[in-house]
């Protein structure tokens, strides 16, 4: 009735007047909201990305070549790391406000350093986002086979400032997220001639916040860092079929934090890169919108203006 | 309760023996994993403490002299191992805890440091007494700590602060505060000796830096029990590199003047200039100093106790007694301290036998009646409550005599174990008012002075410490009108005193390393109307006895009535925080005085204390504010335990640090 009245007579012919094109490439995704886009690339991504491996071992794989392996340490180096969750809580009253607010976002941290604006940068913002979603997918497999207990499983004495997660301490998924995201607009402010330490600093701050609030061991943010760095180069990889690289952390040969040390800058700039040891395979519509996330970073232009 | 029992040896400090106070088996209370128990054996110059209870101690650390004062550690720089550092007119040195040193303000327009020597006390363990660093050292770590080695790049703070030993997570006593917004040693520093390189390159290349590191509170313990012995060791090693850099830079013509800044100070002692030890420190210190040396000066504030209620004046009648109450703060988990000293003055050597002190736990469990303990002996007041392994909880020790005295000092010191102790080998005390009996047995009246401790959380933002203090029904904190009193307050057209001549008062309660006549002493005031700062602690005033009537001068430390504390660099490099507190006086102070010196060569051989003398007095012949101060009206003397000479003027530039802007 409400149709007629609007319409009139319709025999269920076609306007001839509309073209509904949607475009001619598959990687042309402009005609989908950004959610839309976000689930497509995400499920493209996890389609690609898988964890396996067995109790305390993870290993993830980007197109069946693995990239990252990360064993879990055993108790007593948890236990030997309670002296930093003891040293750090003793900034939570000055952290307090940046603890709360990145329990749900980190990206505004990184806001901080380098323009982020969801206009002006609107495809870096998706391109981060959709990294930070994919870290959270893979960081839970790789957490639920490296389980390991929280600090407030050791000492009812750690007292968290934030409740603490259900999932495992092992490694951190701040520090996943956050070197990832870092490591995402490393490549991107180098693309413009301006890198910065500063992100890596951020990173580590996020995830350092992770253990003044109680929550975690600085051992779970060099897994995560280490993690979330690979994630990060894979990602860049898939995007220009460039060559990918596996790193290890805990295992026999791979990279470990002493179980008596803090993560620091330091240590994380001491690791040598990982040897390349395959090519990615690129990935159209993941190098489209890094490709629209590279041209929001224009390389900065020398001299001074005329 | 038991019979006094005399010390195991002359020269040992009551602190030092009451912190290896035993328990009922006879073993130590201290663990070997505590961090003082560690240090102290080493900073008397002996491997094992019961040597150092049985049969000697360092001279410099005991009250039987300074005069061979000495470094007690085996530091490993010296002459040959600093720079030559030719440009520097003038150096500003800096004791004090969380230095960040990674701070454009202190490096030079290039981004290598301005700091010729750094000392990190810290004592990880008891091999060790923190590291030194030279110049070079410094810039190597900045350059670690930067990427590619590009010292324009940004630094890795929290990794810089943690190689130069000032910040350290994994430590239970370990320096935090770099981690966090503020920090005392950035703010001090900042304000004594920042500066923009760009901006002031002259500055930065004739002012050289001079910084020391000072321990975390565990190692000079939560009472500050042994904070001289560290401070000591501090003036020292920068009077050594002072001197090496004379010799350095102008072959031996010495014409480098150098102030620095002492932030640090304890509450409860003599506060005579020639009793305690610091005091004695810096006379014989100044007494070695040739006539034609260029300034050797340090300027320490007064300290913010003045409202803490932790010090108090009686007179006792001849032969009677005095009680006084002590409240102990519930939970509190650390020691508390009360000296008591009768002053000599005008008493003669009977004195030396007038004072028998007591003691009583709250409830009266334990009491001690006034006893008359010989000098170097204590008795113990009374047992553990907790049911642990302690055989008890408080004792009153009598002072040695302090050698070469006309007048022997007679001085107590009542130490009472915490309320909630950390382990079941230390013994509790009660919490509540603990009653301290005074008997005068002499036939003369009798002064005396109590002070309680600086009792401070060793953890670096604990609040379990529970200062202690002295119940006084006389004691006013606010005037009829709702004002917080202080010691004096302007009454157009005087100032007056607020306190009686006896009781708990504000009067005295500068610490005791600004009670020495040596160097200069600053105090605060409010920079919008000249009023002194509530918390800035007072001197004695005019009550007669040898000890500081007030500080030399006072500075800025409120801008206004809202604006609280002064601005100046906070953890982070660019940061900027307000912060309050006399210790920021004496960074400005050391500003003042660094400035006048590079303003004009001849300056260069006036000591801070007159450089500071003169602005004050300058200042306040201009009549600055409603509240005025001159020193020779009569009726404006009750200011002096306040403001000294007077007022520093606040420097212009520092008014535009409220609007934003960075001026060096």
């Amino acid at each position: 009735m409400a149709h007629d009245a609007s319409v009139g007579y319709w025999a269920g012919d076609v306007d001839a007047s509309v073209d509904p094109d949607l475009g001619h490439s598959l990687n042309e995704l402009d005609y989908l909201s950004p959610a839309r886009r976000h689930q497509l690339l995400l499920g493209e991504l996890l389609g690609v990305f898988k964890v396996e491996g067995t109790l305390g071992l993870a290993r993830l794989s980007v197109d069946a070549k693995k990239i990252c392996t990360i064993a879990r340490p055993d108790t007593p180096v948890f236990r030997d790391q309670m002296k930093y969750v003891r040293g750090y809580a003793d900034l939570r009253t000055d952290r307090h406000a940046e603890i709360m607010i990145q329990q749900d976002d980190i990206l505004s941290d990184f806001g901080a350093i380098v323009h982020l604006n969801a206009s002006r940068r609107k495809y870096t913002v998706e391109l981060l986002g959709l990294v930070q979603a994919l870290c959270v997918y893979l960081e839970m497999q790789i957490k639920h086979l490296c389980r390991a207990p929280r600090p407030v499983d050791y000492d009812a004495r750690v007292q968290p400032m934030i409740q603490t997660p259900d999932h495992s301490t092992y490694p951190s998924g701040h520090a996943i997220e956050a070197f990832a995201i870092a490591g995402i607009l490393n490549a991107l402010s180098a693309h413009a001639g301006a890198p910065t330490a500063l992100l890596d600093h951020r990173a580590l701050r996020i995830s350092a916040n992770r253990v003044v609030a109680g929550v975690h061991f600085p051992i779970d943010n060099a897994a995560g860092a280490i993690l979330g760095r690979q994630i990060a180069r894979a990602v860049l990889a898939l995007s220009d079929g460039s060559a990918m690289s596996d790193a290890q952390f805990g295992t026999k040969g791979g990279v470990m934090l002493d179980g008596g040390a803090d993560l620091t800058v330091a240590w994380l700039r001491g690791l040598t890169p990982p040897t390349a040891t395959h090519t990615a395979p690129k990935l159209g519509r993941i190098a489209a919108l890094m490709d629209q996330a590279k041209r929001e970073w224009p390389p900065q232009q020398t001299g001074g203006a005329d | 309760m038991a019979d006094p029992v005399a010390f195991p040896a002359r020269g040992v400090m009551p602190y030092l023996h009451w912190y290896y106070r035993l328990d009922k088996d006879g073993r130590s209370t201290r663990s070997g994993a505590d961090t003082l128990a560690k240090l102290l054996p080493r900073a008397f110059g002996v491997d094992d403490k019961d040597i150092l209870l049985s049969t000697k101690a360092d001279p410099h650390f005991s009250y039987s002299g300074t005069q061979s004062a000495a470094l007690a550690f085996d530091l490993e720089l010296t002459q040959q191992t600093l720079a030559p550092a030719p440009n520097v007119d003038v150096v500003l040195g800096v004791i004090d805890t969380d230095i960040p040193l990674g701070h454009r303000a202190f490096r030079h327009a290039d981004g290598t440091s301005r700091v010729l020597y750094h000392w990190s006390m810290n004592a990880p363990d008891a091999s060790s007494y923190g590291r030194e660093f030279t110049q070079k050292d410094i810039n190597d770590l900045l350059a670690a700590h930067s990427p590619d080695g590009d010292l324009m790049q940004p630094l890795d703070q929290d990794g810089f602060n943690t190689a130069i030993g000032a910040l350290d997570y994994g430590n239970l006593a370990g320096h935090r505060a770099l981690g966090m917004r503020h920090s005392h040693g950035a703010h001090m520093l900042d304000a004594a000796g920042g500066c923009d390189p760009a901006k002031a390159p002259d500055f930065a290349k004739k002012v050289g830096l001079i910084t020391v590191n000072m321990p975390s509170r565990w190692d000079f313990g939560e009472g500050g029990e042994f904070l001289e012995q560290h401070m000591i060791q501090a003036i020292l090693r920068v009077h050594q590199i002072v001197e090496d850099l004379r010799k350095q830079a102008h072959a031996g013509a010495a014409d480098i003047p150098a102030v620095t800044s002492l932030a640090f100070g304890r509450q409860a002692g003599a506060k005579r200039p020639d009793t305690d030890l610091l005091s004695r420190f810096l006379a014989e210190l100044e007494l070695g100093r040739s006539a034609s040396a260029p300034p050797f000066d340090l300027v320490i504030p007064t300290g913010n106790d003045n409202q803490a209620q932790v010090v108090a004046r009686h007179v006792i009648a001849p032969q009677s007694t005095l009680t006084v109450d002590w409240r102990i703060r519930p939970a509190d988990q650390t020691d508390n301290y009360l000296e008591v000293w009768a002053d000599p003055d005008g008493g003669g050597p009977a004195q030396d036998r007038a004072l028998a002190v007591g003691l009583a736990t709250p409830d009266g469990t334990f009491a001690v009646s006034p006893q008359m303990i010989e000098p170097g002996h204590y008795i113990d007041a009374s047992t553990d409550t907790s049911g642990g392994a302690a055989k008890f909880a408080s004792r009153i020790y009598r002072f040695e005599k302090p050698p070469q005295r006309k007048f022997q000092l007679s001085g107590y010191l009542i130490a009472l174990g915490p309320v909630a102790p950390r382990g079941d080998s230390i013994g509790a005390v009660p919490s509540g008012v603990w009653t301290l009996s005074l008997s005068n047995r002499s036939d003369k009246p009798l002064v005396v002075h109590l002070s309680v401790q600086t009792d401070q959380s060793v953890h670096p933002v604990g609040q379990l410490s529970g200062r202690s203090s002295l119940d006084d029904p006389t004691y006013r904190t606010f005037d009829d009108t709702g004002v917080r009193l202080d010691a004096v307050k302007w009454d157009a057209p005087c100032w007056v005193n607020t306190e009686p001549r006896t009781g708990t008062r504000r009067h005295g309660t500068m610490n005791v390393a600004a009670s020495q006549s040596v160097t200069a002493v600053v105090s605060g005031y409010r920079g919008s109307d000249g009023i002194p700062a509530p918390y800035a602690s007072s001197g004695m005033g005019d009550d007669g006895t040898p000890a500081r009537a007030g500080p030399t001068a006072a500075l800025v430390t409120d801008d206004t009535g809202v604006l609280g504390g002064t601005l100046a660099a906070g953890s982070a490099d660019g940061s900027r925080v307000a912060m309050r507190g006399t210790s920021f006086a004496a960074a400005q102070a050391c500003r003042l005085v660094v400035d006048t010196w590079l303003a004009s060569k001849s300056s260069r051989t006036t000591s801070a204390k007159d450089i500071l003398q003169k602005a004050a007095q300058s200042h306040e012949s201009t009549g600055p504010f409603d509240a005025a101060f001159d020193p020779d009206d009569p009726c404006h003397q009750p200011a002096k335990a306040k403001l000294g000479h007077g007022r520093v003027p606040h420097d212009p530039r520092k008014s535009q640090h409220r609007k934003g802007d960075r001026i060096i």
